[in-house]
């Protein structure tokens, strides 16, 4: 079960939570793949094939 | 909180759960895999058939699937600039997320949004659902002429009911629901397609779509219906991304979990409609699959739009708690609250609103695209990606998120900017369009149309002002 913590002492957590940009970075290199190199692909492929 | 006096034997709704707190880390335990399950889960559902359906009007088999799935992936991408980076990085959902961009009160244009889309969503899947029971009973036998009227409305309170139990123990009630799912899910879609491909592959290849006009205004159809379909995982996305550990680990299966498998599943209905001439499985699967097969697969339909519609509940809900007055309330009562239309809707609106879907479909592009857009700038652009999580959930006239009167301008003009933008290029009622829409679509313009104002306002009025936190 989840341990009863205030709204106080969450909110103090992550304010003095020290600063970790490993565990604030985006996957750039996936999201890119995924979400715009990927798209383009299908975009292409797309226009050319089946009509 | 109302929680504080429970006793310890009761099953759990987290605190966090109660009142959409910020979660803390040791409260953030699903991993990549588990994430990627329960978004899947909630992703798949028959809803996925109607977007399939409507694709397969303006275009044939490949380039439908094709089309949708680009427009699928750059919806979700902007999803998912717009909800992870803060719902991952401070635990909060996709409401709360929102608040440093359209103030304290902005849940006036957030919750409502969440609201409406999931009870929209939640009771297609709920009429799928009955209509999946009854031609399943009808399959084996079951089911007369009599009762059959009864039986959506009768499946739809008893799957509420469902829900609603399962929901009161909060976001572990909907993992557990997931991981029993997804093998379901995965192995009916993949059956579903497979079967179409493999013994309609001769009407496939003749099928003409029957909407199809020009070739880049058809293709253009397809991106933006793949496009708004995800574009409306807005609400869902930061209530269950917030329960990753961090947002390295959610972009992977927001991408993949939530964002692939829709146009990957609506390839079902993209080939029902052109080769069967319904996207329904409920109405061919019996008589593509044989009377035996096709039960089991009714069955399994209804079971895969159950985990969506747990998932879609629980999001609401979250969002429900946001709203002043309701934040203290009961997790029941906002479970209740978020329920209750759906169930409602379903039971009594059933076929009104699955003849007017499409219209549904293309609102949903018309608000969650500029909410993105605006989203994605400020977080990134004006924030620096920094919130002020105190701001976010202290909600006093000084906080940073007061603007004025807990609104802020920038927001509402760049909404109004982004509505105006997607409503000038494609009506939601009749798909009419204007140009430049064949070539850019609805959505992406009105998310950055929406993202430029927003900068643009900040920039000349709320930062000069003082207000909105911005450094």
């Amino acid at each position: 079960m989840a341990e009863r913590v205030s709204l106080e002492d969450r909110i103090r957590f992550y304010e003095t939570r020290e600063h970790d940009p490993a565990l604030e970075r985006l996957d750039w290199l996936f999201l890119g793949l995924s979400g715009l190199l990927f798209p383009l692909g299908c975009l292409v492929l797309g226009w050319w094939v089946g009509w | 909180m109302g929680a504080s006096g429970k006793p310890a034997s009761r099953p759990p709704v987290g605190a966090h759960d109660e009142a959409a707190w910020p979660l803390m880390p040791t409260e953030r335990l699903w991993h990549r895999r588990r994430l990627f399950v329960v978004l899947l889960v909630a992703a798949c559902a028959t809803w996925c058939f109607v977007i399939g359906e409507y694709v397969g009007s303006y275009l044939r088999l490949w380039p439908g699937f094709l089309a949708m799935t680009a427009g699928a992936m750059i919806g979700m991408l902007l999803v998912t600039l717009a909800v992870v980076p803060s719902s991952a990085r401070y635990g909060i959902d996709s409401i709360q997320a929102a608040v440093p961009q359209f103030g304290h009160n902005g849940w006036v244009i957030t919750v409502p949004l969440q609201y409406l889309s999931i009870t929209g969503w939640n009771a297609l899947l709920l009429i799928f659902l009955g209509r999946s029971l009854g031609r399943f009973l009808t399959a084996v036998g079951l089911e007369g002429s009599a009762s059959s009227r009864w039986t959506a409305p009768a499946a739809t309170v008893v799957v509420c009911g469902l829900v609603f139990l399962i929901l009161g123990r909060g976001a572990a009630g909907l993992e557990r629901v997931s991981m029993v799912l997804f093998f379901v899910v995965v192995g009916v879609g993949a059956w579903l397609i497979l079967m179409l491909l493999v013994r309609q592959g001769g009407a496939l290849s003749d099928a003409a779509p029957v909407h199809a006009t020009a070739k880049r205004l058809d293709y253009q159809h397809g991106i933006e219906l793949g496009m708004v379909s995800l574009l409306a995982w807005w609400p869902y996305t930061g209530s269950m991304t917030r329960q990753a550990a961090d947002a390295r680990t959610a972009v992977m299966p927001a991408m993949l979990g939530m964002g692939l498998p829709v146009p990957v599943l609506s390839l079902v209905g993209l080939a029902g409609i052109l080769a069967l001439k319904t996207s329904d499985p409920t109405q061919w699967v019996t008589r593509v699959g044989g009377s035996f097969f096709g039960a089991l697969a009714l069955l399994f339909v209804a079971a895969a739009n159950f985990g969506a519609i747990t998932a879609g509940i629980y999001a609401s809900t979250l969002g429900l708690k946001s709203v002043p007055g309701m934040h203290r309330a009961h997790w029941n009562v906002a479970l209740l609250a978020a329920l209750l239309p759906v169930c409602l809707v379903g039971v009594f609106l059933s076929s009104w609103f699955f003849t007017h879907f499409a219209t549904f479909l293309a609102y949903l592009g018309v608000f969650f695209a500029p909410v993105a857009g605006i989203q994605i700038v400020d977080y990134f652009l004006l924030r620096g990606q920094r919130i002020s999580l105190r701001g976010v959930y202290e909600a006093g006239r000084h906080g940073p998120y007061a603007y004025w009167c807990g609104l802020n301008p920038a927001a509402l003009t760049a909404m109004a900017a982004g509505v105006s933008t997607y409503l000038y290029l494609l009506d939601p009622e009749s798909y009419a369009t204007h140009e430049p829409f064949s070539w850019l679509g609805a959505s992406l313009p009105a998310a950055v149309v929406g993202a430029l104002v927003h900068v643009a306002v900040t920039r000349l009025v709320v930062r000069p002002a003082g207000r909105g936190g911005y450094e």
